[in-house]
């Protein structure tokens, strides 16, 4: 699924704040089958700007097209467009009252497919995350990380054109994040999707993404786009390069520059 | 180790029943030795002919029958109004703050106090005894349903939205069972306090019922029967409290454990 932002304006309304700009002016293309990664600082939207792609917030105005479709945010018809795209939320969103399992299946049992497909789907997407075992666990008997990995694997299970991926490795330790992010480039390549990525994570963005996005606060905006042009597929190896090293203290300085600026 | 682990269940199989078992043989060294009338105090033995007596004749089976009907039909209905209703207002604000002064302002009144009216209304048979416990049954989950379903964290709602669930899907399979645990703790109280009010309601008119027992021993002084009764309601009472966790861990499999550890 490719993807065009038009001049997005999001307003939260609070009692305490009065009308706050969360999103100005936001510009953003991402093209069939791109890996994109948005970087910036706490609060500036991106979590906001996910779930207006995901159609599930509305802006305040400007346009978002999907494949030549403007996306509409309506409770009921959300579904037509919801149905091509995922989300993993930062906080999981997972159903306290459903196993592993019964989790996973629900975006496939909202549309209707027989159980015995969706066990052997869900099945697989557990083996995929790695969490044999688990199927009759409850989320709150889960690590957070193991939480991250179910609320993955829901996604994944109902084949998305489009994914977006809220900060999903932040809760892993090291070695298990490695695993998930080489994962998930295989999936990317295997599944043909486009995926949108938030990390915080300067070195993860640079290793999964063809371009990344930097993100300004107050107003949120795109304050940079930077392409990746390494050649595909990466291993780990790639990150001991000249070339990852420079990209990566040159999206670092850009980062600080603005915190000092703000600070 | 399989002794130890026997031994300790023994001893706290005793250490349990030391108060119960103390009781009785100071009942029964009192009733003995004392001087005490019986009219107060009866002989535990009276007691217990006069359960069989009751078992035999049919009476507290007839009794305890008619005051479970009340009770059950009284409870389902009113919790079930209560529980739907409270959904509807979570769901429609508007309605809620139509409702707002006239739901908190009747919420305000013990239930019991109605009971005067109630008699005045409907006469001393079963319709206004089931009306005053659904009424009751009502207004204890009418409210802990609107908190917990208005509660509900929203990421969840997205979270089924964002996979395609339309609002009957949110609704059944979002908001009810999120909410479930502030909708139970409603329909806790609800069923104890049905029992209560019963109770007190057959006490003060009736003409059938556990409470209308009670209250006829007293007038006969048959204190006896009274203890009896009291056992009865006791054994009752202790039952459906276990009923109603029993089912509660039921309907909620996913809370078990997550209890707040003491
Ligand atoms: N429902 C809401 N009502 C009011 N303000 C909101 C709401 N949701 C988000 N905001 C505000 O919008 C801004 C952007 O929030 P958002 O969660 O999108 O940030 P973020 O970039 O995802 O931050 P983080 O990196 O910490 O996750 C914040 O200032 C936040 O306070
Ligand atoms: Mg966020």
């Amino acid at each position: 699924m490719k993807l065009a932002i038009r001049n997005l304006r999001k307003e939260y309304n609070s009692d305490n704040r009065g009308t706050f700009v969360a999103l100005d002016r936001l510009d953003l293309e991402v093209a069939e089958r791109e890996f994109v990664s948005i970087l910036g600082p706490s609060g500036c939207g991106k979590s906001t700007l996910l779930e207006i792609i995901a159609g599930l917030q509305e802006q305040t105005s400007g346009d978002i097209i999907t494949d030549g479709c403007p996306i509409i945010k309506d409770s009921n018809k959300a579904q037509n467009v919801v149905k091509k795209t995922a989300i993993v939320f930062q906080h999981y969103g997972l159903f306290p009252w459903l196993t592993v399992q019964k989790n996973i299946e629900y975006g496939l049992k909202i549309r209707g497919i027989e159980s015995k497909k969706r066990h052997e789907m869900a099945m697989h997407h557990i083996e995929m995350v790695n969490l044999q075992g688990f199927e009759k666990f409850y989320p709150h008997e889960l690590s957070g990380g193991m939480q991250q990995r179910v609320a993955l694997a829901r996604a994944l299970v109902n084949s998305p054109d489009l994914l977006l991926l809220d900060e999903p490795f932040a809760a892993l330790d090291a070695q298990t994040r490695e695993i998930c992010q080489r994962e998930l480039l295989k999936l990317w390549q295997r599944m043909k999707i486009t995926i949108i990525f938030v990390t915080h994570d300067v070195g993860e963005a640079i290793f999964l993404s063809d371009k990344v996005v930097v993100m300004s606060k107050e107003p949120g905006r795109v304050r940079e786009i930077i392409p990746i042009d390494m050649p595909r597929p990466r291993d780990f190896s790639v990150r001991l390069k000249e070339e990852f090293r420079k990209t990566e203290m040159s999206v670092r300085l850009m980062i600080s520059e603005k915190e000092v600026q703000y600070g | 180790m399989a002794k130890g682990r026997f031994s300790n269940m023994f001893g706290r199989l005793l250490l349990k029943s030391l108060l119960p078992l103390s009781i009785l043989i100071l009942w029964k060294l009192a009733v003995t030795f004392g001087d005490i009338p019986s009219i107060l105090l009866p002989k535990l033995e009276k007691v217990g002919a006069d359960f069989v007596k009751y078992l035999l004749n049919g009476e507290l089976i007839h009794h305890m029958t008619v005051s479970l009907r009340r009770c059950a039909i009284g409870f389902f209905f009113g919790s079930a109004a209560g529980v739907g209703l409270g959904v509807l207002l979570a769901w429609f604000k508007s309605l809620e703050v139509f409702f707002d002064v006239t739901l908190n302002f009747s919420r305000a009144i013990p239930k019991t106090a109605l009971a005067p009216l109630l008699i005045v209304w409907f006469g001393f048979g079963d319709f206004p005894k089931i009306l005053l416990i659904g009424l009751a049954a009502f207004f204890y989950t009418v409210i802990p349903t609107l908190e917990g379903v208005g509660n509900v964290d929203n990421l969840l709602v997205k979270s089924a939205r964002s996979m395609g669930a339309n609002d009957r899907q949110i609704l059944f399979g979002v908001l009810l069972p999120a909410a479930m645990p502030s909708i139970y703790a409603g329909i806790r109280i609800a069923a104890t306090s049905s029992f209560v009010i019963l109770l007190f309601v057959e006490i003060i008119s009736g003409n059938s019922g556990l409470g209308f027992l009670l209250e006829d021993a007293r007038e006969s002084l048959n204190t006896s029967t009274m203890f009896m009764t009291l056992i009865v309601v006791g054994i009752l009472g202790f039952t459906l409290d276990w009923l109603v966790r029993y089912t509660e861990k039921k309907v909620m499999p996913w809370q078990k454990g997550k209890t707040i550890s003491r």
